[in-house]
């Protein structure tokens, strides 16, 4: 009982000592932010700041939205300072407006002067300018005026601080008056514009992103690719072939394109190229249909398929080639013949000079991908076809070449970044370290042994996305518009970026949701990966990919409209062109429109979400 | 023939599915399998197949080594078992007729199927496969708009599709009421018969057990505790594949 008494005091007094400690922390945790972050309590209420603040405020909130046409009627009076001898009475009339100055001279700037009009515009605003003698450019306005309601008015003013001289001084008496109805003023027509070049800009970057990001998410997903396990063989066979496979491409591709480049600029040859192209190409496409539904064994099967892709794109980019030389000059002859819709002509020469430009690449690409399918094919049927000692002897040698491939093109991607001026140690000798690790290693595995590459690769993809992810598209688009210029472009590349590797996250999220049952009854027919992921995991993945889609565009809209603020293009390059310029009114017109077009489009995105889900 | 040899499957947290499970069903054999949930059905199917790697043992087909076949072999050796299953696992967002096409993944050209183009003879016998299993009407359909039994007459006329010596049937009418369950097993038992396609085939109930099953062999925690004839099961049994405290009903 005594024990247990001691016991609790103690347990309360530690508790009471951690809550303190506790709540010490807290303290000097908040008090070192207030402090860091700058809190201050003297500037806001500050009357200088306070006044600056208000004018803002006001000014955001009588937005620039609409304007009157202006009609101005003047007239001249002249005065003089110093008064000269003579002093004759300054008065003047212009048809029936009549204006007198009282007195009619000054001798000093302390001098109060006083106008008086009379049969002006009723009701009416006007300003009183002062014009140097001279032909000086410059005006300087004295006072502002309203006319009564029979057009009559007087208003006081001083002579602005100048040297005396005997010449007579021009005074301007201006009154201004609104004519018809209010009109789109200036900045409402720029704010359309560049809302419409916006919501273009994140429509062309979740286009593109979408596109690139969909066969990321599948390498990104972790029930896909945890089980794919290859022996070393298979895995080396794919990290040769990749590289291999990319060269060809891109080196086919150019080599093919280059037939058609020397005719660049010749119709008849382009239109020529081009039908006898489509011809053979329709030929072969039959061709190829018939050859393709023949049942035959694994391997023959590989290499036939491979033979047929390769002749139709031996067709195909000649052809594409002649194509896109005719588009492009279609394009440029069409666009001032289109007028308001040269736009048209521009997007078609553009369309074509973009095949020319990236099919290259992305033949590089494809042919890397396949290559490394096929390497990885060819390594995993040798090992488990041969006898154990020469698949021992096989993984070996491949796990050689493999590692000095591998280490090779790391070493030179890093000689290639860091401009190390010794490629021999970046390059060939790493390489053949890593070809003697590889030797070794091929001859101590089990040849037959499943690694698991798959959940490397998933592991590698999912860092990478968090990497490029984590990093704003308002800093990737200083780097873009270094490269390809201020403007939307820039906007656009940024976008892209960040959208492919949140879209690549959220779609393989999606992809790991998907049920595991229709992919097992896939399997079990023994179909193969490609056709599992095909007939089970797309038909399931079709509704969350366009939800996400247009989610994402919905934020791209978001982001494209702040984009500008770092040289993106779209809104927010005028809006802070505004703000800088202290024009507020004008930027209260576009805070507006961004606001509109974000909660429409919120709505409008929400809304078919809701209906594909 | 198929024949098992002391298969065992011991999964990656250690739980022991299969112990030392050896039998042999002979060519066109109907066998049941029974056994409470967790008795290790599941997996004796999937490791027939190679859904599941068993941890070791051999199973042969014939004369195929299906225990340790891979890559290619292993395709080939699958689209010649058809597979059922309980929740009947098809694609809910395509059409019937693509599930039943599905079926023939494993023989079509991949690059063909990809562009979903099956050749002309493969549409035919989709057609009459469905047409046997009495949903000929609805293979345009999506799956998700059918019933459950007509669901799982897709499953099966997806599994013909594949021309199969054997088919695994994972209780396939666990989530059937009973009318629709003997239509089903009918379906099954039709296809044993008419086709000569030897169905290994779990079940719950001992009266299906009973009314289909040419020889039955049943599992108790992953080990074969009875192989014989369905009638052979008495009250003694009974107590031994499904514990002593259950009771027999209907």
């Amino acid at each position: 009982m005594f024990d247990q008494n001691q016991d609790g005091e103690g347990s309360f007094l530690r508790r009471s000592i951690i809550t303190i400690l506790i709540g010490l922390f807290v303290l000097v945790l908040y008090a070192y932010g207030t402090d860091v972050t700058q809190v201050n309590l003297e500037e806001p209420q500050d009357p200088n700041r306070q006044e600056v603040a208000v004018r803002v405020i006001r000014a955001l909130a009588r937005p620039d939205f609409l304007d009157y046409r202006e009609e101005t009627r003047s007239m001249d009076i002249t005065i003089r300072m110093p008064c000269p001898e003579d002093v004759k009475g300054s008065q003047t009339s212009l048809e029936d407006r009549q204006t007198v100055l009282i007195p009619n001279c000054v001798n000093t700037t302390q001098d109060s002067v006083v106008l008086q009009g009379s049969g002006f515009r009723p009701r009416t605003d006007g300003i009183i300018r002062w014009y140097p003698p001279g032909d000086v450019e410059t005006t300087r306005a004295l006072s502002t005026f309203r006319t009564d309601a029979n057009g009559n008015f007087e208003a006081d003013f001083t002579m602005p601080d100048i040297r005396p001289t005997d010449e007579p001084q021009r005074i301007e008496v201006e009154e201004k008056w609104r004519v018809g109805i209010a009109g789109l003023s200036e900045s409402s027509i720029l704010t359309i514009e560049k809302i419409i070049e916006t919501i273009f800009m994140a429509l062309m970057a979740t286009t593109v992103g979408t596109l690139i990001a969909i066969p990321v998410s599948f390498i990104a997903s972790r029930n896909l690719m945890i089980q794919v396990g290859s022996p070393l063989a298979a895995i080396m066979g794919g990290i040769i072939a990749l590289p291999i496979g990319y060269l060809v491409g891109v080196q086919l591709t150019r080599t093919l394109l280059n037939i058609t480049a020397v005719s660049q600029t010749n119709v008849p040859i382009n239109i020529v190229g081009l039908i006898v192209g489509t011809a053979l190409l329709v030929v072969a496409v039959r061709y190829a249909g018939a050859m393709l539904s023949n049942d035959l064994s694994g391997g023959r099967q590989i290499l036939v398929n491979s033979l047929i892709l390769l002749a139709l794109i031996g067709l195909f980019f000649p052809t594409i080639g002649y194509l896109s030389n005719l588009g492009i000059l279609i394009g440029e002859a069409i666009e001032p013949i289109l007028g308001p819709f040269d736009f048209l002509g521009r997007f078609f020469g553009l369309l074509f000079e973009a095949v020319l430009v990236l099919s290259p690449g992305i033949m590089g690409l494809l042919l890397a991908f396949f290559g490394m399918s096929f390497g990885s094919f060819v390594g995993q049927e040798a090992v488990l076809g041969l006898d154990e000692r020469l698949a021992r002897g096989l993984t070996a040698v491949l796990c050689a070449i493999g590692a000095f491939v591998f280490v090779f093109g790391i070493g030179s991607a890093l000689n290639w970044l860091y401009q190390y001026d010794e490629p021999q140690f970046w390059t060939t000798i790493p390489g053949a370290v890593a070809a003697v690790l590889g030797l070794i290693g091929g001859v101590l595995t089990h040849p037959k042994r499943q690694y698991p590459i798959g959940s490397i690769i998933y592991s590698t993809t999912r860092s990478l996305l968090n990497i490029i992810r984590s990093i704003e598209p308002l800093i990737y688009v200083i780097v873009f518009a270094v490269w390809v210029g201020i403007g939307p472009f820039a906007g656009i590349l940024a976008l892209t970026i960040h959208t492919i590797a949140a879209l690549g996250k959220l779609y393989s999220e999606q992809v790991e949701n998907i049920s595991e049952g229709p992919l097992e009854a896939i399997t079990a027919t023994g179909a193969n990966r490609l056709q599992t992921i095909v007939f089970g995991v797309i038909p399931q993945i079709v509704p969350p990919y366009i939800a996400f889609t247009l989610y994402r565009w919905d934020i791209n809209v978001r982001f494209s409209t702040i984009i500008g603020f770092a040289g993106g293009g779209g809104i927010g390059f005028v809006l802070v062109q505004n703000i800088n310029l202290l024009q507020y009114r004008q930027a209260s017109v576009m805070m507006i429109a961004i606001a509109l077009v974000v909660m429409t489009l919120d709505y409008v995105s929400s809304r078919i979400r809701a209906r594909i889900i | 023939m198929l024949r098992v040899e002391n298969l065992t499957k011991v999964y990656d947290d250690g739980t022991v599915a299969l112990k030392n499970v050896s039998f042999t069903v002979p060519d066109g054999q109907f066998l049941a399998v029974v056994g409470l949930s967790g008795s290790g059905k599941s997996t004796l199917l999937r490791c027939i197949n190679r859904l599941i790697e068993p941890t070791s043992g051999e199973i042969w087909w014939n004369d195929a080594k299906l225990s340790h076949v891979t890559g290619e072999e292993l395709r080939r050796a699958r689209r010649k078992i058809g597979m059922i299953f309980q929740h009947f696992n098809l694609v809910q967002r395509s059409s019937v007729l693509t599930n039943v096409l599905s079926g023939r993944l494993g023989y079509v050209n991949p690059i063909r199927s990809v562009f979903n183009r099956f050749p002309e003879s493969d549409m035919k016998q989709a057609f009459k496969n469905l047409n046997r299993v009495g949903i000929g009407d609805k293979a345009n359909n999506r799956a998700d708009e059918l019933s459950g039994g007509q669901q799982q007459r897709v499953g099966i006329a997806r599994a013909l599709m594949q021309e199969p010596e054997l088919i695994l049937a994972d209780e396939p009418v666990a989530s059937l009421d009973p009318v629709l369950a003997h239509s089903i097993m009918q379906y099954l038992q039709q296809i044993n018969q008419e086709d000569n396609i030897t169905v290994m085939c779990s079940l719950h109930f001992l009266d299906l057990v009973q009314e289909y099953g040419d020889r039955v062999i049943a599992l108790n925690q992953g080990e074969l505790v009875f192989e014989g004839m369905p009638s052979e099961i008495d009250d003694k049994r009974f107590k031994d594949i499904y514990g002593q405290d259950a009771v027999r009903i209907g």
